[in-house]
């Protein structure tokens, strides 16, 4: 095998590796090298992220997982959407910037604050029914995922202690901490996103575990879509006074958002209907 | 990639794999193989395993026990249905365009 089709192997989702991926890897040895096919299997992986097929006895449970934990990855690329209209359109204030634009803003906070305060209660859930049991086995290897969440979050903390000192002179080496912090915040969220991923493949909470959560997924996809549209909307009303000199940024953040908040959207609701299904 | 070189192509994977599956239980290398030599379609393997979990969600195909790594596949009762559905249309259409094309064949 290549190296090039071993990463589209890697590619493909965990709960697709967890299935089909054994089977998949000895078909790939078994034909002759091709690039045609290696550019399949990467076809194929994108495919699986945007429509995974989930069948058999676990079925439901694979899909209520994938559900959680894409609206979990969504949030965590979309959330900081509303602190980036806030800095654009209020930092500084612009005397264009009207009362519209102010409750378009407040309403974009509400749902930053709200989806924060659903996914802090949908992930004490998963803790106390996935993490909590193993704990009380004395499996301490399930704390190691959460490892480089807490490294990273800890230098995070200490990097905006250390900015909050340096700011007031705007020195190069404010300059530096404040790009060090951006990278350690980019790497702090793929961390987050990860870890969960990881602790539930190895943890395999089953469907009645899975339940409450999932319907706490579609809420915060609902929380993200309003941020994201509210967001968006008070930075294009805002017009000059949030894009100029900062376009690039701003749009990059905005489309980020809009995806991210579909992307929960879709996938929220084909939880909810597998849930609807298994209770219907 | 299901790749085959003519200009008008019916090469749908799911066809494909549920026709291969007509004669019987396979894995992911027979029905690539039998597709190759039935049709002439090359069936690559990201394809395949796009298409198989969907049918098998469906219910119109199912997994034997086996080896993780050879796992075989066969055609159910509602795959059977299926595809003797589209082998039919796919029967209708080919009498109805030989049979008017018959009169302007030189």
């Amino acid at each position: 095998m290549t190296p090039a089709a071993r990463w589209a192997l890697r590619a493909y989702p965990p709960s697709f590796r967890d299935r089909y991926g054994g089977e998949l890897a000895a078909l790939v040895e078994d034909l002759p090298p091709s690039g045609l096919h290696t550019a399949g299997l990467f076809a194929g992986a994108a495919r699986a992220w945007v429509r995974p097929a989930f069948s058999g006895a676990d079925a439901t449970r694979g899909r209520l997982q994938a559900s959680v934990l894409t609206v979990w990855a969504a949030w965590c690329a979309g959330f900081l959407l509303a602190p980036a209209a806030f800095k654009a359109v209020l930092d500084p204030p612009a005397p264009q910037v009207d009362e519209t634009v102010r409750r378009l803003l407040d309403a974009s906070a509400a749902s930053f604050a709200l989806g924060c305060a659903i996914a802090a209660v949908g992930g004490s859930l998963l803790a106390t029914r996935t993490m909590l049991p193993a704990l009380r086995d004395r499996r301490w290897s399930v704390l190691r995922p959460l490892a480089p969440v807490v490294v990273l979050g800890l230098l995070e903390v200490a990097g905006l202690l250390a900015l909050a000192l340096l700011a007031p002179t705007p020195t190069p080496l404010v300059v530096v901490v404040a790009g060090a912090w951006l990278v350690g915040l980019a790497a702090l969220l793929v961390s987050l996103v990860r870890a969960p991923a990881v602790l539930l493949e190895r943890l395999r909470p089953d469907t009645v575990a899975l339940r409450l959560p999932a319907v706490l997924a579609a809420g915060l996809a609902l929380c993200l879509a309003a941020l994201t549209a509210t967001s968006a909307s008070a930075v294009l009303l805002s017009g000059d006074a949030a894009l100029v000199g900062a376009f690039a940024p701003v749009a990059v953040v905005v489309s980020v958002g809009v995806v991210a908040a579909l992307s929960a959207l879709v996938s929220a609701g084909r939880g909810v209907r597998a849930l609807r299904a298994r209770t219907g | 990639m299901a790749r085959r070189k003519d200009e008008v192509a019916w090469s749908d994977p799911a066809l494909l794999i549920l026709g291969s599956l007509a004669s019987g239980p396979k894995h992911g290398y027979a029905i690539v193989q039998e597709v190759e030599e039935t049709t002439g379609t090359t069936m690559g393997p990201g394809t395949l395993y796009g298409a198989l979990p969907r049918l098998e969600a469906r219910g119109l195909v199912r997994a034997l026990p086996g080896d993780d790594r050879r796992r075989p596949y066969e055609l159910t009762a509602e795959g059977a249905k299926v595809l003797r559905a589209r082998l039919e249309a796919m029967k209708s259409f080919a009498s109805r365009g030989l049979a008017a094309l018959a009169p302007v064949t030189p």
